[in-house]
């Protein structure tokens, strides 16, 4: 029985599908052509093209508003934070779950329960801790912080993936007189990759637009991060009335995140398919 | 070879040290601090016991706000579950473009949440000029033309819509994800056998996509119990009283922008509160989805 | 060959790791062992009274504004010209933003040293004074200012300092911008229309009246969503009607009786009448900052009751022939407020009293509070000065004479956000907010001041 290549079913999904995502691209239309316009006309006609693209604002981000330095400090602190939590959780996630612990399942409600506690609480703590280490004020105290952070949900993350692993590829890979570390390295790791991107990918989402303990933590300028420095535009807006900046400085925001988002999605997904075909 | 036991400790230090530092003892700390009344600028903190607790419960502005908390991680994850379904649905139905979709889904998610709130307040929310009144006036519909979507009565609601429409991409992508590794022959089977499309979803791949739906939803009750930033860019001076959740109460309590309430023992309580709730919700829905491990 | 990529990663850390660990060393924040780093021992020393070795000292100052406003332009300027007069002096500003006192906090308490940090005055009564940190600075004011011609105490506005005095009267906070409170409007539109400005409250409404009917203009926009902006309307009629303290006296009465004062129901029904007329921008309950603001600007709203610093952030979006104006709030017949009663909204400095650069500290801010540097700071951030001899930005003229003409200078909210943050926030704009937006009626209202006032103060 032939199926009709044009079935209405599929003409509905499209329907809503585009009806959805123009919504959203609607929100992208607004934010990259008021990061083109002036501050005097930002407002006035909301939804029209800018009548000349005016990259001042841009230019104004980037050196005046030193967002230069600021990408620098962002793309340096999240990525290493990145990697490190990853390197550091995945053989913990491993350890919790493939390598037959004693205490496996209270230790990894310990690290879970992590997620829940808000951030705000361990500000003044953290402080008491950081400062004799000499990590405040410094992009690798914040990397500290970051990585800590972010551990409770990798581990959760991995924990997932790892257990999905069959497990005889393990036996297998002993049986052949690997130690746990190149079963480890030489398997495991390998199969979890679509876990491990996926952790990457949303540790990256995450880092990038955090402002709050940046606020804390950094005070030198020359140490600030893009998101706080988007964050202080915001909140000077009442003495500087410069709103096109502050479209201008999300767009630079958004896009290695889009990057990072397209590039890798790729391998995540494909990762994935590739696993479950053996 | 005899797997050596103690191998599993190495693996876990680094995270272990970092973790109970860095974390686990300020967390203590704080939870410390719960028990005293302390302004943050003095050495000075004075113990109270339990009275943060009950001071708790007897407020009115912390018990909307719990309840805020709770609407918004119920009733936003119906919401971004079921399209988020929907959505894996159609894109994994074979359909063209499923990538660009994806993408674009996705994209709300990481604009800044400072953008959502110019957006959605001046753009489409505003009663005079945002889309959606113009949207109705054009329709004659009156009273949907002059409804003030973000005032003090609904703008928990619209906020929530943002908050989900926002999302929806994330958790697509997470469940698409469980769904592709599920085996073609399995539907193909089902399909022999002249199951519907109704019948394969529920009998193929909601269980097999427990695993990852036990991830996906524990990240968003995680998240939702926690939710700060969107909430807190919305009034752009400060959080309207009808957004403030758990989180935003802290905040406020705590620290304060404008405010010098400076109760850091009351704020403390507050955290241990919603890290209780937090632990209770991911005990729930563990429970509920029974993890079974599926391996084929 | 993932483990090579994995530890070329690993490598590519720990490299920069110790990178970033070397690179602290030189960022840290001076400790006070730090100091004993040669200050620009290469300049000469300026000519002072003081002995030719001068100390080198470092104030860390932790500021409220934001690298971008104006505000820290013309702090890094003071701070350029003061250090070719005192080289040995180093000042370590921080442009923190608004959470500046959070940010303060943790760091003390981490034990990091915070000499000097500014943000608004009520924020600082609420927080230093209370706490009984902050450096008492009644003694330095009683010396000679910056030129050494008069006592310091007498650069500054009547009223300014006492206003945030703690309760022994003893003053720690040094303001130097002033902000007050009152309706904003464009002049050349007014007089396009024949408007005049309104001094009684009674005109004012005729005023709206006037507006709504011969014109498409809205006579008053709000920013709605804001509770505080919408408590400015509460607390200026309640000030015109009783007079300052009116509203803070209601608070402090743990029986919750004095809210029966019929007052505070007629401001409640005051402001409504603005909404029910439609005085007041249809669907501005529905705003969200900066929606209510915005028609100021663009010409369809006629005038808009906000703080002084309205016309800085609407700069960029009037159009050119905008003139900006301001009127004082209206007297209210059978009160006691007069129209020259004013608002005096003040941001300031404060000290932390275990300081160990308290003289430094004192001779900054009295270099910093020279009409000369003042006025470079009004003309930049168009708020008024504190200092006399300063002008008035040309956009507050209205307003800024009226201070300075006034004799009585009152408090914004009237004092309630620094003494009883929690009540403040918890019971009071609570309840103001829905009883302004018509969710609970002007009776509804009182009732529920009284039960909550009753509550608070037995909770306490």
């Amino acid at each position: 029985m032939r199926v009709n290549k044009f079935s209405f079913k599929k003409l509905i999904m499209h329907a809503i599908l585009v009806i959805w995502c123009t919504s959203i691209g609607m929100l992208l239309y607004f934010v990259i052509t008021s990061s083109f316009k002036t501050n005097k006309t930002v407002f006035k006609q909301l939804w029209s093209l800018p009548e000349k693209l005016n990259l001042a604002s841009f230019a104004n981000a980037w050196s005046n508003l030193d967002f230069g330095r600021y990408t620098f400090n962002s793309v340096f602190v999240v990525i290493i934070s990145v990697a490190l939590v990853i390197i550091i959780s995945a053989p913990a996630s491993y350890a919790l779950t493939r390598m037959k612990m004693r205490f496996a399942n209270p230790i990894t409600f310990f690290y879970l329960a992590g997620m829940g506690i808000p951030v705000q609480l361990l500000f003044i703590p953290l402080f008491k801790i950081m400062a004799p280490l000499n990590l405040i004020n410094s992009l690798s105290g914040l990397i500290v912080i970051y990585v800590t952070l972010s551990i409770p949900f990798t581990v959760f993350l991995l924990t997932g993936f790892f257990l999905s692993i069959p497990s005889e590829l393990e036996d297998a890979s002993y049986i052949d007189g690997c130690n746990e570390f190149q079963t480890f390295f030489k398997i495991m790791v390998p199969m979890a990759t679509p876990g491990i991107v996926t952790a990457a990918i949303f540790n990256f989402i995450g880092l990038w637009n955090e402002y709050m303990l940046a606020l804390i933590f950094i005070t030198g300028k020359e140490n600030k991060t893009l998101s706080l420095g988007l964050y202080s535009l915001y909140s000077s807006l009442q003495y500087t009335s410069d709103w096109v900046s502050i479209f201008a400085g999300s767009v630079l925001v958004i896009i290695p995140t889009m990057i990072i988002f397209i590039v890798l999605s790729e391998k995540l997904i494909s990762g994935i398919t590739l696993g479950a075909i053996k | 070879m005899k797997r050596r036991r103690y191998i599993a400790w190495i693996f876990l230090a680094p995270s272990l040290i970092l973790y109970l530092y860095f974390f686990v003892y300020p967390t203590i700390e704080a939870v410390r601090i719960s028990f005293y009344r302390w302004s943050g600028f003095t050495a000075n903190m004075e113990f109270i016991g339990f009275e943060n607790f009950s001071k708790l419960i007897s407020d009115d502005s912390f018990l909307a706000a719990l309840k805020n908390t709770l609407l918004l991680l119920i009733i936003g994850g119906i919401c971004i579950f079921l399209l988020a379904f929907i959505f894996s649905l159609f894109l994994g139905s074979g359909i063209k473009g499923k990538k660009v979709y994806r993408t674009i889904i996705f994209f709300p998610f990481i604009i800044a949440p400072v953008v959502h709130a110019i957006y959605w307040g001046l753009l489409v929310y505003n009663p005079r000029t945002g889309m959606l009144n113009q949207f109705f006036k054009l329709l004659h519909i009156e009273t949907l033309a002059k409804f003030t979507f973000t005032d003090i009565r609904h703008i928990f609601g619209s906020v929530l819509f943002v908050v989900s429409w926002s999302s929806v991409g994330f958790y697509l992508i997470l469940l698409m994800a469980g769904i592709e590794r599920i085996p073609p022959y399995l539907y193909e089977a089902a399909r022999i056998e002249g199951a519907t499309e109704l019948q394969m979803f529920f009998n193929i791949t909601l269980p097999l996509v427990k695993e990852v739906l036990v991830i996906a939803m524990i990240f968003w009750g995680i998240n939702a119990i926690k939710m700060f930033d969107l909430l807190y860019a919305f009034g752009g001076i400060l959080p309207p009283r009808s957004l403030w959740t758990n989180a935003i109460y802290l905040y406020i309590v705590g620290f304060g922008k404008r405010d010098p309430i400076f109760q850091l023992g009351y704020a403390s309580a507050i955290g241990v509160v919603t890290l209780l709730l937090v632990v209770i919700i991911a005990f729930i829905i563990r429970k509920l989805i029974r993890r079974e491990i599926y391996e084929y | 060959m993932k483990k090579i990529l994995l530890w070329l990663l690993v490598l590519t850390m720990c490299i920069s790791m110790v990178a970033s660990f070397s690179l602290v060393g030189c960022k840290k924040e001076a400790a006070p062992a730090e100091e004993e780093a040669v200050e620009a021992a290469e300049e000469e020393v300026a000519p002072t009274e003081e002995a030719a070795v001068a100390e080198p000292k470092t104030i860390v100052y932790w500021s409220l504004w934001n690298e971008q406003e104006p505000f820290a332009t013309a702090v890094n300027k003071w701070i350029e010209d003061y250090k070719k007069i005192k080289p040995e002096i180093t000042i370590e500003v921080a442009f923190v933003g608004r959470e500046v006192l959070t940010k303060v906090m943790a760091a003390r308490s981490g034990g990091q040293v915070v000499d000097l940090a500014d943000t608004e005055n009520y924020i600082l009564k609420g927080s230093l004074i209370k706490e009984g940190i902050s450096l008492v600075m009644d003694e330095a004011l009683d010396a000679p200012d910056y030129k050494g011609d008069n006592p310091w105490r007498d650069s500054f506005l009547p009223g300014t300092l006492e206003q945030y005095a703690a309760d022994d009267g003893k003053v720690s906070i040094i303001p130097y911008n002033l902000i007050t409170n009152g309706f904003i409007y464009d002049k050349k539109l007014w007089r396009d229309n024949g408007w005049t400005v309104p001094e009684t409250w009674d005109e004012l409404i005729a005023l709206c009246e006037t507006i709504k009917t011969t014109s498409d203009i809205e006579p008053i926009t709000q920013d709605a969503g804001v509770d505080f902006y919408n408590d400015m309307w509460n607390y200026q009629i309640m000030e015109k009607l009783k007079g300052p303290g009116a509203l803070l006296a209601a608070v402090e009465d743990k029986t919750g009786e004095t809210w029966g004062d019929p007052a505070f129901k007629e401001a409640i029904e005051m402001e409504r009448v603005l909404w029910d007329k439609g005085y007041i921008v249809e669907g501005a309950a529905g705003f969200t900052w900066p929606a209510g603001q915005l028609l100021l600007a663009s010409g369809e709203a006629a005038m808009e009751l906000c703080g002084s610093w309205l016309p800085n952030e609407l700069k960029t979006q009037v159009s050119e022939d905008f003139e900006w104006g301001t009127f004082p709030f209206p007297e209210i017949a059978g009160g006691v407020g007069k129209i020259t009663d004013m608002e005096s909204y003040l941001i300031g400095w404060a000290a932390f009293n275990d300081t160990k650069v308290g003289p430094e500290i004192v001779d900054f801010l009295k270099f910093c509070t020279t009409p000369e540097n003042q006025q470079m700071l009004v003309d930049e951030s168009w708020n008024m000065s504190t200092i006399l001899g300063t002008n008035i930005p040309p956009a507050i003229q209205g307003l800024g004479e009226a201070l300075l003409d006034s004799d009585t200078l009152f408090i914004p909210h009237d004092g309630i956000p620094e003494k009883y943050p929690d009540y403040h926030k918890n019971v009071y704009l609570k309840n103001h907010n829905l009883a302004f937006l018509g969710e609970i009626t002007p009776d509804e209202y009182i009732k529920l001041m009284k039960e909550e006032t009753i509550k608070f103060w037995e909770n306490q």
